[in-house]
This record gives C-alpha cells, sequence and structure tokens, in this order.
C-alpha cells in the first residue's frame, strides 16, 4: 500500500468490542494509526456512569494496543459538569480530543464548559452530525448545528463526523469555515463525495474515517478509486489527521 | 483478478451529475471489468421504460463486454411486448425489477418473476437505488417489508432470483430465512457490511451464492477490494468477482 493511513473513526463495539477481533483487524489492515470513539455506552442518553464505562473501555484499548491506538473522550454535556471532569481526567491519562454524539445538540449551551477546555488545550471535538430523510434523533446534529458551534468557536477545531450523511447539503454548509474539517466515516458510499469535499474545503481538511467495524478495505477504496490526486490522498489517509492531532 | 460488475449504471442520473453517464464502455474501463451489466437510469425513472432505455442505448454496438440489465416494470400495459423487442435488438441479461421505486405490490412482481421464467432469464430484484436515509424527499416509495418481498418470490422458478441493492443485514435475513432457496443469489460491494461479514459467511457456507456489484458510476467501486482483502479463498474470491456472475446470467 503506497498511503499511511490514519482511521480517527472507530468504534470499538459489536466485533471489535473483542479485542481478540480488534487485535486481528489492526494486524490484517496494517493500518497505522487509528482512533477509538469509544462504545458509546448508555444509548441516546447515557449517564454519567454509562459514560465512565465507555470511556473506560477506550482507555483499556489504549493501554493495550499501545500508541497505534488514540481515543477520543466520550461525553455527555447534558450533564454539563460531569462532561467537564470527565475530559479532564481523559485528556490527563492521553485522550487526544473530544466525541459527541446525540443527546444533546452541540451548539447547546450546556456544551460550552467542556468544550471550552478542549479548545483552550488547542484540542479538536469530533461531533456526529446528519441529515437524514425520516427525520434525526432528537438530540442529533445536523450540519447547521455545527455551523453555528464553528461561528462561535472560530478558533476551535471541530471535526464534522460523516460530512453530515447528505454530504452535498454537509460540505457546502461548512464550506467557509476554516476551522471545521470532515470526515466521510460510514456505509454511505455515494461517489463524488470525496471529489466535492475536495473542491469546495480544499484537500486539507478532509479526514479519513471508517465507523468501524464497518469494513476498511470498502472505506478505504473509496478514497483510493476517487479522481483525485495522490498529494490529495495521502493528506486524506493520513497527513491531515497527523497534522489536526499533533 | 478477472471482474465482472454486475451492478453498473448509465445514462442521466436524476440524483446528481455523474462521471461516465453516456460513455460505458470507459465506465467498464474505469472499474477494471472484463464484462459489466449496466441498469439504464432513464429506463428506471421513465415512465415509458422501453423509450428510455432506446435513449441510453443509441451507442450500445460500441460497447464489447457490456451488457444489460432487462429494466420494465411489470404494473405498466404492454410491458412483456415491450420488453421481448427490446431483447431482439440489446444484450438484455436478466429482468429486473424495482417495486419499491414503481410503487406496484407484489402480485406483479410474481408475473415478472414467471416471466423472467419463461424467458429463461435471472429476475433480478432491487431494493433502493440509495441509502434510505438519502432517498430524495420527492422519492416516496420505501422499501417494503422484507418478509413480504419474500413471500412474493418464494417458490418461484426463475432461473435464478438475484437480491441487488439490499443492505448486507438484509441479505443476512434473506440468507437465514426458511423461504431462500438454493437459487437466490445475492450481490454484494455496493453497500458496506461490517468488519469480517465475508468470513462469517463462509463459516455459514454462503459465499458461493455471492456475486459482485459495485454500483459505479453512483457509488464508489469499492468492494472489489474489499472482497480480495476479506480473507477467503483464492477461487472463492474468484467466484464472487467473477464466474457466480459469468454462470448465473450466463455471459
Amino acid at each position: 500500500m503506497p498511503y499511511k493511513v490514519w482511521d480517527i473513526h472507530v468504534h470499538n463495539w459489536d466485533c471489535f468490542a473483542n479485542p481478540a477481533t480488534f487485535a486481528r483487524h489492526l494486524k490484517e489492515t496494517g493500518v497505522e494509526r487509528l482512533t477509538l470513539l469509544g462504545p458509546l455506552e448508555g444509548g441516546l442518553n447515557p449517564s454519567p456512569v454509562q459514560i465512565e464505562q465507555s470511556n473506560a473501555r477506550t482507555l483499556d484499548y489504549m493501554r493495550r494496543f499501545g500508541p497505534r491506538v488514540s481515543g477520543l473522550c466520550y461525553v455527555n454535556p447534558a450533564h454539563s459538569e460531569h462532561a467537564l471532569a470527565e475530559w479532564q481526567r481523559c485528556a490527563s491519562l492521553g485522550m487526544i480530543g473530544l466525541k459527541l454524539w446525540v443527546s444533546i445538540f452541540c451548539d447547546d449551551r450546556r456544551v460550552d464548559p467542556v468544550l471550552q477546555d478542549v479548545f483552550a488545550k488547542d484540542r479538536p471535538v469530533l461531533i456526529h452530525a446528519w441529515r437524514k430523510r425520516d427525520g434525526n434523533l432528537p438530540g442529533e446534529c445536523t450540519a447547521d448545528h455545527v455551523v453555528r458551534l464553528a461561528k462561535r468557536y472560530p478558533a476551535g477545531k471541530i471535526i464534522m463526523a460523516h460530512m453530515a450523511g447528505d454530504w452535498e447539503y454537509g460540505i457546502k454548509a461548512v464550506r467557509d469555515l476554516a476551522n471545521v474539517w470532515v470526515d466521510f466515516a460510514g456505509t454511505i458510499n455515494e461517489a463524488g463525495a470525496y471529489e466535492m469535499a475536495v473542491k469546495e474545503l480544499g484537500e486539507n481538511r478532509i479526514l479519513f474515517g471508517t465507523d468501524g467495524p464497518a469494513d476498511y478495505y470498502h472505506c478505504l477504496a473509496r478514497v483510493l478509486n476517487a479522481s483525485l490526486t495522490s498529494r490529495a490522498k495521502r493528506k486524506i489517509l493520513f497527513g491531515n489527521a497527523d497534522q489536526l492531532f499533533s | 483478478m478477472q471482474q465482472i460488475d454486475s451492478n453498473l449504471y448509465f445514462g442521466p442520473c436524476p440524483i446528481r451529475a455523474l462521471a461516465f453517464e453516456d460513455k460505458p464502455d470507459q465506465l467498464l474501463k474505469s472499474v477494471q471489468a472484463r464484462k459489466g451489466i449496466f441498469t439504464s437510469f432513464s429506463a428506471l425513472f421513465h415512465k415509458d421504460w422501453a423509450a428510455g432505455l432506446t435513449r441510453d442505448t443509441k451507442d450500445w454496438k460500441t460497447c464489447p463486454g457490456a451488457y444489460l440489465h432487462g429494466v420494465t416494470n411489470p404494473s405498466l400495459a404492454g410491458w412483456r411486448s415491450d420488453f421481448l423487442r427490446q431483447r431482439e435488438k440489446l444484450p438484455i441479461v436478466s429482468v429486473k425489477v424495482f417495486p419499491d421505486l414503481h410503487g406496484y405490490g407484489l402480485r406483479p412482481l410474481r408475473e415478472a418473476a414467471k416471466f423472467a421464467h419463461e424467458q429463461d432469464l435471472p429476475l433480478v430484484i432491487m431494493r433502493r437505488l440509495v441509502d434510505d436515509r438519502l432517498v430524495p424527499a420527492w422519492w416516496r416509495p420505501r422499501p417494503k417489508p422484507l418478509a413480504k418481498v419474500l413471500a412474493a418470490v418464494q417458490g418461484l422458478e426463475a432461473p435464478h432470483v438475484i437480491f441487488s441493492n439490499f443492505q448486507p443485514r438484509e441479505l443476512d435475513e434473506v440468507m437465514a430465512s426458511k423461504a431462500a432457496s438454493p437459487h437466490w443469489r445475492y450481490e454484494v460491494g455496493s453497500f458496506t457490511p461490517s468488519s469480517f461479514w465475508f468470513s462469517s459467511l463462509d463459516q455459514r457456507n454462503a459465499v458461493s451464492s455471492l456475486l459482485y456489484g459495485s454500483g459505479a458510476p453512483l457509488y464508489y467501486p469499492a468492494g472489489s477490494l474489499m472482497i480480495e482483502r476479506s480473507g477467503l479463498s483464492i477461487p472463492k474470491i474468484k467466484d464472487i468477482l467473477f464466474d457466480n456472475a459469468k454462470l448465473c446470467y450466463a455471459l
């Protein structure tokens, strides 16, 4: 493989909840770096205990698999004080950023305390975002929520996951926001997404993610088969994440 | 490794501009497939599907290695004779139906299956064109419950029934169903499964009924790398990528 790969969007759930299977994945793919977003225990609105359980599993994998595997701290900002404390704890244990899912919208003011600390440490936050035909989950962000947050914190580093699903909308929504990166992690395989992202955002704001355990090679092949330069592919697959997280 | 890509598209796509829309030969080269089976977007979306297919295939004689899915709408008048007329002049290798887009019930689906059997062609059932979460607002029909689709094709005598554009989890459900027949085939490649999915299918001896279809150019042709790196044996990979489609579609 001519490219190094950093998969910034992997969950240790389903088959990856088994450390042996996860180890097999690391070995067979040879992925250079991988960032875990945790098993997101506790459903859509997890309690502080469930959040800590989720992060404990991420920390466990970080310990088991060494510097190749990094982790983002998952929080539920509906519990604002706990979110801040949990982030500070996990950051001291080596986690490299924050993960937000669907408990509340990312631009809800309750998220501010933890985000301010994340950004003060110059760490990024990865935000799940989607826009679904049949309607989103109650606290599930769209690109519009990410845009509002990015404007509130222009110096903060924000990763909008999945290109917000409806990628033609998501990409254009964040086009002019230099502090927003995107990943195309997940099972949407529509051709044109990476090409449009490079055209609209430039080649420096796109990260590679799989939403593992979604098939790694299927996701990788999207980039390899995209109509992009080798330089753009190298940046997407590794260089941009290396720059963002270092 | 040689490939037959059994799920390619050509013609003008109603959702977005795609590469190669009027150049099926270049698309074949781009996806590195020796042979490919194409679905015409105009045949899918035009009410007069036969005229849509005619329009999209006007330069078809220049495409060796390229075959056509015989997209039809069995709820419209004259569909049988239209199909036969198209088959006389074009390299049609299947009867392909999209019941959820065309909005018909399951009786026309059974009629299409009977017709496919009479014509000694496989019946391809298309479940969706795009991910359900991204279906355009103007596109009303939604996939029918899987159990009803299976009930409609259970016991039918088409040479093969091929499930196209089904999500991997749906294929798991179909394969595990009591209704599943040894004549059924499952197209894989356009949608992303979970890691080690092929290993789990192999353990259930289900790999022999798979055939490869990328969904290009609507989808990235990502499936062949996935299959090649699946950990399956070389003969099984070859079957999925080439031999099963060759047999099924009599190419």
